[in-house]
């Protein structure tokens, strides 16, 4: 898997202004994620992960660094150019899914290929119900997000994620909002995504139940990465802290 | 927890601090309009009644069009017993002349007053005096001495006339300079209404007051001749009082040579200038209620909308409130505490705003406008208190309502991420009305149908304050269209002479035949085309109640140049009249609620009873309107005083270029005229009053257009302000402004669509009604919208409409993602 890198950050800094405090969220963070990889940044509150994430994901700029994605450095893109980044490569999934309350949850998964540029509907509807059903909601397309359950708006998130083929998709606390057994379920459907679509996943989590399913664990703390465990390790790491 | 919470309202205004600004400014403009407005309406009343009384304003008017003996004045005021048991207190004669000054090289129409001054009724301030005079009370003494009205030399529009200036005054014989000694003011004027086109002429009236030995010299060969009498009773400006005098007097100076025909009567309260008044002041009142209430709907949807948006921001808290068992009645009055603390703050801030508008109004108006002196500031608190308490409920009730959906969920719902609970599955009606259509084919344009479909409520909101700023709009624009259009078809379709005489005594017919077939005067040939008419005064009695006195015009049957503006009746031409049946104006009509088919007396020295078989609209209608030929036929001529085939008008048109001077120096010799009126006179009159208005028309339009344009924007944009969570998804994912763009541009555009459609039949019913309610039968406008009305509003409602979508994309493309995200609960 080494040498196939599609995101690397180097010595990234992003620092905060509160007042006349300067707060530095990130403070010269180094990684490197392989293409088709489930890296999972493991962190507390406070340790910076969703800033790496917002970097990586282009949603916001480092105050120094650069942030390579797939050859391009992304930190160097104007908002136009970051935007595009975000609807052709990039797949976000929130913690609190962030769908829009009155589509359907065919046409929220639909959205995205729509903003691609894609104009029609029946092959949008197609591929929408078929990324449903591989999320796990078939027969529920036309269903509204307020008629789903929590774990199943997040699986409506999900697809929409994964509906536009992007080269990596970035999970926020995909599993925060959740109880435990829907975290699991929907942490095992990202893996099992994962290794069926061959995407990059990077997913960030306070939630250590979660890197069972990553290849790698960044552990973030105040801002810089403290370890890089491998999945082994991180399994070995959580037997031995239980 | 009470304690906390009431903590937690401040803290939440201040965090809102744009929202609640706006909820406390809003709420002080409504009182302000509200109570200030109805407070300032009292007081315009209350200071015109005390200068009338202050200054002994006639309580009414005779004013003969052949003159009469001064000593007949008094002779009255010598009778004691006749004084008395007819309740008059004072009766003074004057001179009354309409002619046409030139001050400076320009022309204006004129009213002069041959007065014995210090006149005792209509008494004049002097508020200038050329330094030359010492002794006010001598200040007409000298034969070339002239006081000016303070409208025309100075005041808001006026001329500039300083004391010491030259004016020319138009006599029949001659032209007469006089000087001006001193500027005064008449608290009978108020509006410089001109009597020949029924228009205020705001400083371009000049009204003149000179000694009366040198007007009679100048009217009447120095005979001692009066031909204006006016009274006041005991008491003051009571018509129970004042009908019988005038009738008593009437007698009497029918009695000492004076025709009917030629006695004219006007009770104080229908005079030209309080027609105007009472126009303008009645309509204070009601202004600050209509004002009110669009305030109040103002309030009502900011309300709405910033607790629709906070109560979604804080569901969380709520369901939490809710999971540590608070009661619904707290929660919701957390949000009623909020509002009433933004309400009282507006109350707070309203009352002195209301106050300065109610004293600063009537001081602008009463003391600038109307130029008078005695001011009444007797402010009525009660408007106060009504508007404060209407206000605050309205406020209140609104707020509970807006929050009570949020008090219906469970804690569990409240806290779920989306809020937004919808049960249906098959497409909703938008989807099946506008589904077809291309543009709403693509899944984004789904999301404006649902959004104003699925979200009745607040849909419902934005829709009433859409609806709200265009019928202000429209509103506002078909006023002003149709005032100016009723004056300019009073020139040019309903008036189409050149020339109007009223004679100061009727002649044959014949006799004016006679006298413009005259092949030896060379100027008259230039008259083209003659009408003779009738124009008199009559009491107008119905049930045998004296109603009033007014004017009774005939016209002939096949007259080209007097057309009538039948709004009510089944009457399409002049010949529908007969000798039992009239036309009646609208104003006169709605002012004694006297309807189609009543029967009215006409007449001073009898009655004859007609029918109302029409009603005609021209602005300020007080007129009987009826047929020469039907006149004759009904033998009523006896009832005032008149021969058969004698008649006191003649009008005519003239071929381009006609020497008009010549032509009256003609009619001056052969007749007694006691007005010459020159329809480019009157229209220029017109003309002058409309220039005057234009400029308050313009505002009033301006405030329709801006309050329709900000009123729409601002619903529009706070519409979409708890939607901010949709549009940072679309962002997150990378999408195109120009998508965002349409989402936004149509689901407002679909809202102002069925705004405007509900506008339409809304917009006819709240016009009439305004015009029902703010003018009542004052003046006559037409109920009718006109047709550009609608595209422009639709020009105006686009406008909002891109500058609401311009607003949110750039608050959109300006939104820092990770930061709104972060705030927004996303991540």
């Amino acid at each position: 898997m080494k040498g196939n890198v599609i995101v690397q950050t180097k010595d990234l800094v992003r620092s905060f202004e509160f007042g006349e405090t300067e707060v530095l969220a990130l403070n010269g963070v180094d990684v490197e994620i392989y293409k088709g990889e489930f890296a999972c940044v493991l962190g507390p509150s406070g340790a910076g992960k969703t800033t790496l994430l917002n970097m990586i994901g282009g949603i916001d700029y480092p105050t120094k660094g650069t942030v390579i994605v797939d050859g391009d450095n992304i930190s160097e893109y104007n908002k136009n150019e970051l935007n595009d980044f975000r609807r052709n490569s990039v797949g976000w999934v929130f913690q609190f899914f962030n769908i829009v309350a009155s589509l359907r949850a065919w046409e929220n998964v639909g959205l995205a290929l729509e903003f691609q540029g894609n104009k029609d509907k029946n092959q949008i509807k197609l591929r929408s119900y078929d990324m449903l059903k591989k999320v796990g909601l078939e027969g529920k397309e036309l269903r509204f997000p307020s008629q789903l359950s929590g774990g199943e708006q997040q699986r409506v998130a999900i697809a929409r994620a994964l509906v536009k083929k992007p080269k990596l998709i970035v999970a926020d606390e995909p599993t925060g909002n959740l109880d435990f057994i829907t975290g699991q379920k929907i942490a095992e459907l990202i893996k099992d995504l994962n290794k069926q679509e061959g995407t990059t996943l990077i997913v960030v989590s306070h939630d250590i139940s979660i890197t069972q399913f990553a290849d790698r664990v960044f552990h973030l703390r105040m801002g810089k990465i403290e370890k890089i465990e491998s999945h082994m390790e991180s399994i070995s790491y959580k037997k031995v802290r239980e | 927890m009470m304690k906390i919470l009431t903590k937690k309202i401040f803290r939440e205004i201040k965090e809102n601090k744009f929202k609640s600004l706006s909820i406390i400014l809003i709420v002080a403009l409504t009182i302000m309009l509200l109570a200030g407005l109805r407070a300032g309406h009292p007081v315009l009343f209350n200071t015109f009644e005390l200068n009338q009384k202050y200054y002994n304003v006639a309580d009414g008017i005779f004013t003969f069009s052949e003159p009469m003996e001064s000593n007949n004045i008094t002779a009255i005021r010598n009778n004691i017993d006749f004084m008395n048991q007819n309740k008059i207190v004072k009766i003074e004669g004057r001179i009354h002349y309409l002619t046409e000054i030139n001050f400076q090289g320009e022309k204006f129409q004129a009213v002069i007053f041959g007065v014995d001054f210090p006149n005792e009724l209509n008494q004049l301030v002097i508020e200038k005096r050329a330094t030359d005079i010492e002794d006010e009370k001598l200040i007409l003494q000298s034969n070339s001495s002239c006081l000016i009205e303070t409208h025309f030399a100075g005041g808001l529009f006026g001329q500039g006339v300083e004391p010491g200036d030259q004016i020319e005054v138009r006599f029949p014989d001659n032209e007469i300079n006089f000087t001006v000694k001193g500027i005064a003011q008449d608290s009978y004027y108020s509006y410089m209404v001109d009597e020949v086109s029924n228009m205020p002429l705001l400083g371009n009236l000049a009204v003149i007051w000179i000694n009366i030995q040198i007007a009679q010299q100048l009217r009447y060969d120095g005979n001692s001749l009066i031909n204006q009498a006016l009274f006041t009773v005991e008491d003051r400006l009571n018509k129970d009082q004042i009908f019988p005098a005038a009738d008593a007097l009437s007698y009497f100076f029918g009695n000492h040579n004076i025709p009917a025909n030629a006695m004219k009567f006007v009770v104080f309260d229908e005079t030209d200038e309080y027609k105007m008044f009472i126009g303008d002041a009645g309509a204070v009142d009601k202004m600050g209620t209509i004002f009110g209430i669009i305030g109040l709907i103002i309030c009502v949807v900011i309300i709405f909308n910033t607790l629709n948006k906070m109560v979604y921001a804080q569901r969380k808290n709520i369901g939490l409130f809710l999971a540590m068992g608070s009661s619904k009645r707290k929660i919701l009055f957390h949000y009623a505490g909020f509002t009433l603390i933004l309400t009282i703050s507006g109350i707070i801030i309203g009352i002195p705003l209301a106050f300065g508008l109610a004293i600063g109004m009537s001081q602008m108006v009463v003391g600038k406008l109307y130029g008078y002196h005695q001011i009444d500031l007797s402010i009525p608190t009660m408007e106060f208190v009504y508007a404060g308490v209407i206000t605050l409920i309205t406020c209140i009730a609104c707020s509970i309502l807006s929050a009570w959906t949020i008090t219906k969920v469970t804690p569990r719902e409240a806290m779920a991420t989306s809020f937004t609970r919808i049960k249906k599955v098959s497409k909703t009606i938008a989807e099946r009305i506008f589904g077809w259509i291309p543009i709403f084919k693509p899944i984004h344009m789904i999301v404006p149908l649902r959004e104003v479909f699925l979200k009745k409520k607040k849909s419902l909101i934005t829709i009433l304050a859409l609806i709200t700023s265009m019928i202000f709009l429209v509103n506002s624009l078909a006023m002003v269209y149709n005032m100016f259009d009723i004056m300019i078809a009073n020139f040019d379709e309903y008036n189409t002479y050149d020339v109007q005489i009223i004679l100061e005594n009727p002649v044959n017919v014949g006799y004016i035949n006679q006298f413009l077939k005259n092949d030896n005067i060379e100027v008259l040939k230039d008259i083209n085309h003659h009408e003779i008419f009738i124009n008199v005064y009559t009491k107008i009695i119905h049930n045998g109640e004296l109603l009033s006195w007014t004017e009774l015009v005939c016209y002939q049957e096949n007259s080209t140049l007097r057309s009538f503006n039948v709004i009510e009746g089944s009457v399409t031409q002049k010949s529908d009249l007969s000798n039992k049946t009239i036309l009646l104006g609208t104003a006169i009509a709605g002012k004694y609620d006297l309807k189609l088919n009543d029967e009215i007396d006409l007449g001073i020295l009898g009655n004859y009873s007609v029918e109302i078989i029409g009603l005609v609209g021209e602005l300020i209608d007080y007129s009987v309107l009826w047929t020469y030929e039907a006149f004759q036929e009904s033998g009523a001529s006896i009832y005032f005083g008149l021969l058969n085939n004698w008649v006191n008008g003649i009008m005519f048109t003239v071929n381009e270029n006609a020497n008009l001077n010549k032509i009256r120096d003609e009619f001056e010799e052969q007749f007694e005229i006691a007005f010459w009126i020159e329809s480019e006179t009157a229209k220029n009159s017109t003309l002058a009053f409309m220039e005057a208005m234009l400029g308050m028309m313009v505002v009033l339009l301006g405030i329709g257009i801006l309050i329709g344009i900000l009123f729409s924007f601002q619903s529009m944009y706070v519409a979409f302000l708890d939607r901010q969570k949709d549009f940072l998804s679309f962002k997150a994912m990378g999408t195109k402004n120009k998508y965002i763009r349409r989402i936004v541009f149509w689901e407002n555009a679909i809202l102002s669509l069925f705004s405007l459609i509900l506008t339409i039949p809304i917009g006819y019913v709240t016009y009439w009604w305004t015009l029902d309610y703010m003018l009542e039968d004052k003046f006559y406008i037409p109920t009718s919208i006109p047709w550009f009305a609608w595209p422009l509003v639709l020009i105006i409602s686009l406008l909002a409409l891109w500058l609401a979508t311009s607003r949110l994309l750039r608050k959109i493309k300006k939104m820092n993602l990770a930061d709104e995200l972060r705030q927004a609960g996303a991540t």
